[in-house]
């Protein structure tokens, strides 16, 4: 059981969602850094939903709901944002929260 | 007209002129600001955290069908006056993209909860308060920087 993000990540031996292992991580390294207070909150959020999920703490359903409700936060910050800004908004909040959940979350689950 | 009537109309009638102009141009642009939508969105936090922590787990609470229905019908009932007084004014697409964001949102928070019929547990409904904060702050913000 890990009990950080990066070991719930070091635990995903399956070759099979590496580059996506790797486009989270570069992904949420960049969301990190950035200037958005949401952009840092939402990648903050995601890595703690992951090992919540990981732990039990989360079942799926809730999950699942987290990331809905977080994609509609993150929607409303893009709908926000100058037109010239939205694609760099968008691929550090909603980007991210697609591969969290299509790519590594059905790996987690299958491993709880 | 004499020259100094003439000179008084450049400086007083000129600004007026071009104040009436900038305030037609925001009008038509619609994207202008207005306290009532505001204030609809902040309202409509307050009821919807709310909603959240009426149907999380607690000492000494019963679940109880009906409850909901009633609750989120009067929830329901909020969206939508919020929904017709903007439907009253000139279309604004990001502001009519906020609230149904925020509606849509609070639709599945309902239906979450009749399809378990159970309580949120308070794990899960602390994160998702968070994130529903998040939610209304960054429309709120979207009125703020109008």
């Amino acid at each position: 059981m890990a009990s950080s993000f990066d070991g719930v990540l070091d635990e995903i031996k399956d070759d099979s969602v590496k580059a996506a292992k790797d486009q989270l991580q570069s992904l949420l390294q960049q969301a990190k850094a950035d200037s958005s207070a949401f952009a840092r909150k939402n990648a903050a959020s995601l890595e703690e939903w992951i090992v919540e999920l990981s732990n039990g703490d989360l079942d799926q359903e809730e999950f699942n709901e987290l990331i809905e409700a977080q994609r509609a936060a993150a929607e409303q910050f893009v709908n926000t944002q100058a037109i010239a800004g939205q694609a760099r908004a968008r691929e550090l909040t909603l980007t991210v929260l697609d591969i969290a959940v299509k790519k590594i979350a059905p790996v987690v689950i299958a491993a709880i | 007209m004499n020259t100094s009537v003439r000179r008084f109309s450049r400086n007083i009638i000129h600004p007026i002129v071009l104040a009436l102009g900038a305030a037609l141009l925001l009008a038509g642009c619609g994207t202008t600001k207005d306290a009532k939508s505001r204030n609809d969105i902040a309202s409509l936090k307050t009821t919807h955290l709310a909603f959240l922590d009426e149907f999380t787990e607690g000492a000494g609470k019963a679940w109880d069908d009906q409850k909901l229905t009633t609750r989120t019908a009067a929830v329901e009932t909020e969206f939508s006056n919020a929904e017709q007084y903007e439907a009253t004014k000139k279309k604004d697409a990001r502001r009519s993209k906020a609230i149904s964001i925020l509606h849509s949102q609070f639709k599945r928070h309902a239906a979450m909860l009749e399809s378990r019929k159970a309580f949120y547990r308070a794990k899960f409904a602390a994160n998702l308060k968070d994130t529903v904060t998040q939610n209304y702050d960054q429309a709120l913000r979207g009125e703020d920087i109008r």
